[in-house]
């Protein structure tokens, strides 16, 4: 899955910070995603895709992540999100992307949060996924999207 | 996946009296769609951007943004003219005002007949019960009542236009159903036949004129309850006894209810969870809350885009708050039970009666039609965005500083209109 993953020549870049454990600000990195997607007359099954999986993504960060960055970026292909933490890791990535698996405490679950479908969702939802995590050292995740952009016009 | 054909401005809800624009850009910051724009000096509205809501006709400080609504010369080109009022009328005349003199009041204005939205209303209500009865897996399904909630999920959260509910509002399958009796009462074809919308906001005239899940709207216009409300109250004054044998209002609180917040969902059964949402601000919340995959788990959404609903729309006289509380009142004398039962209406809920007669299509304003090139431009147009001073001062003629750089962008501003870079930049001065 690794070997596929694009490395882009981007035609367009931006980053969103995302701040640990702010629960006021979490979701807006991935709405500024989203609404870059509509500005550009992407389609809706791919706003739609986008917006899910980048929320999750950036909540994850906020709640589990301690903050980090949220980068977007558009090429011919389509659309790349990465997210990047410092966080304390992922122990079993395997175990991570079980749906219903979650290691939040029940505060964070009261909250709505935690319900063990943040990775498997943004999977469902992207075309290419890839999770690279360290104890220690932090999560980067690298979510892509074909947005079948290339000679079409909408 | 192209829109509908861009209308032109005077299918805008309002419009602007030049001579009272003083270019105070009051009305260009207070517009959640940044439609506004300032050319030599007077306020413009892009239609391709407005979504109807009247905050500008809200926020003008020298009331020179007024509703496009019908007038009672529109009413006199049809033989026979019927009124379908808005329940929120029922709250604008103080709580010792019954709501059956309203209708009849109105019926002293030279209509021939009045009848009461409330009731419609109840029948909307059933249509939508059943809707949901039938459909249990329906999760996030929106009210399709509020034109400019509408017009927002048409023009910015298209991938939502699957949500809508496909029933149509009180106010049309009404104005259907009255065509159908008047023609067969008085033998008159349909285009004799003038029914009236008596409108809180001025959005519903643009759904009458442009509706997006109907061919054609079934109302013939509608009328400002603004405009109306001083001949309202004389004729108020001048009803008898006599005129109050007549008994036109035959809904109760329920249906009283329904344009009001949290109104539509008050008659779902509360088994199923539905959330009653207003004002645009937090109705733009929600949609992208649920364009992010949240609130998966309530059923229904009621939106309004008004504060308090539609007895907070910008047409309404009375104060929202005493209005609330004669609905209050109205609701403790006529009784929160619907009067209309499901057996009333049952061979309609079977019939294609409550449905849409087309699919909304997505309106989306885009910097391109070829995504690649929009990129190009969303590149561009940040460039020029971080070029510029953040001040939202609104000399340049656009909301904000992302704005200008995207109309320099597609060419419809020049950059040297900022006055913090114009001097500096002589490059861009050069631009026309």
């Amino acid at each position: 899955m690794r070997q596929g993953m694009i490395a882009l020549m981007s035609l367009f870049r931006q980053e969103f910070a995302i701040k640990g454990m702010d629960f006021i600000h979490a979701g807006e990195a991935s709405i500024r995603v989203k609404n870059i997607l509509k500005e550009i007359g992407a389609h809706q099954d791919l706003i739609r895709r986008v917006a899910i999986a980048a929320y999750e993504a950036e909540i994850n960060t906020v709640i589990y992540g301690q903050g980090g960055v949220m980068i977007l970026e558009l090429d011919e292909d389509g659309v790349l999100i990465r997210v990047e933490d410092k966080g304390p890791g992922i122990p079993d990535l395997k175990l991570a992307m079980q749906e219903g698996w979650s290691t939040a405490t029940p505060e964070i679950q009261a909250m709505g949060f935690g319900a063990g479908m943040g990775l498997p969702n943004i999977k469902k939802n992207s075309d290419k996924f890839v999770i690279d995590s360290e104890i220690g050292q932090g999560t980067r995740l690298k979510i892509f999207f074909n947005s079948g952009w290339k000679g079409r016009k909408t | 996946m192209s829109g509908p054909e861009p209308r032109p401005d005077t299918e805008l809800s309002v419009s602007i009296r030049e001579r009272r624009c003083s270019g105070c850009v009051v009305c260009m910051h207070a517009c959640p769609s940044k439609a506004i724009r300032l050319r030599r000096g007077k306020a413009v509205i892009l239609p391709e951007l407005c979504v109807d809501c009247g905050e500008c006709m809200r926020a003008c400080p020298n009331r020179a943004i007024v509703p496009r609504v019908s007038t009672y010369q529109d009413t006199a080109r049809f033989k026979v003219t019927a009124l379908l009022p808005s329940p929120v009328i029922y709250t604008q005349f103080g709580e010792d005002v019954p709501p059956n003199d309203i209708l009849l009041a109105l019926g002293k204005l030279g209509f021939d007949y009045v009848f009461d939205l409330a009731r419609y209303c109840e029948w909307g209500n059933l249509a939508m019960a059943e809707w949901l009865a039938r459909n249990p897996r329906v999760r996030t399904a929106f009210s399709s009542i509020c034109p400019v909630f509408m017009n927002l999920i048409a023009r910015r959260f298209p991938d939502l236009i699957q949500n809508v509910v496909p029933l149509v509002p009180p106010r049309e399958f009404g104005a259907k159903h009255i065509r159908r009796l008047l023609q067969r009462k008085l033998g008159l074809a349909d285009e004799d036949i003038g029914v009236f919308y008596v409108t809180p906001c001025s959005a519903k005239i643009v759904a009458i004129n442009r509706p997006s899940t109907l061919e054609k709207s079934y109302l013939s216009g509608a009328l400002g309850l603004h405009d109306m409300f001083g001949d309202i109250l004389r004729a108020l004054k001048n009803l008898t006894e006599e005129d109050r044998e007549t008994l036109l209002f035959n809904s109760g609180g329920f249906g009283i209810n329904w344009e009001m917040a949290g109104g539509e969902i008050g008659g779902l059964s509360p088994a199923d969870r539905v959330l009653a949402v207003n004002g645009m601000h937090e109705t733009l919340e929600v949609l992208d809350q649920i364009e992010s995959g949240r609130l998966s788990a309530v059923r229904y959404f009621e939106c309004r885009t008004c504060p308090h609903g539609c007895l907070g729309g910008p047409l309404t006289v009375e104060n929202p708050y005493m209005a609330r509380a004669t609905l209050r009142k109205l609701m403790r004398m006529f009784g929160t039970l619907p009067r209309v039962q499901p057996k009333d209406i049952a061979s309609l809920i079977d019939s294609p009666f409550f449905g849409i007669e087309k699919e909304m299509v997505p309106d989306t304003p885009r910097l391109d039609d070829d995504p690649l090139e929009a990129i190009k431009k969303l590149k561009r147009m940040d460039e020029l965005t971080n070029r510029l001073p953040g001040k939202r001062c609104g000399i340049c003629g656009a909301p904000d500083c992302r704005t200008l750089a995207e109309d320099v962008v597609l060419g419809k501003a020049s950059l040297s209109a900022c006055p913090f870079l114009s001097g500096r930049d002589p490059e861009e001065r050069k631009t026309p």
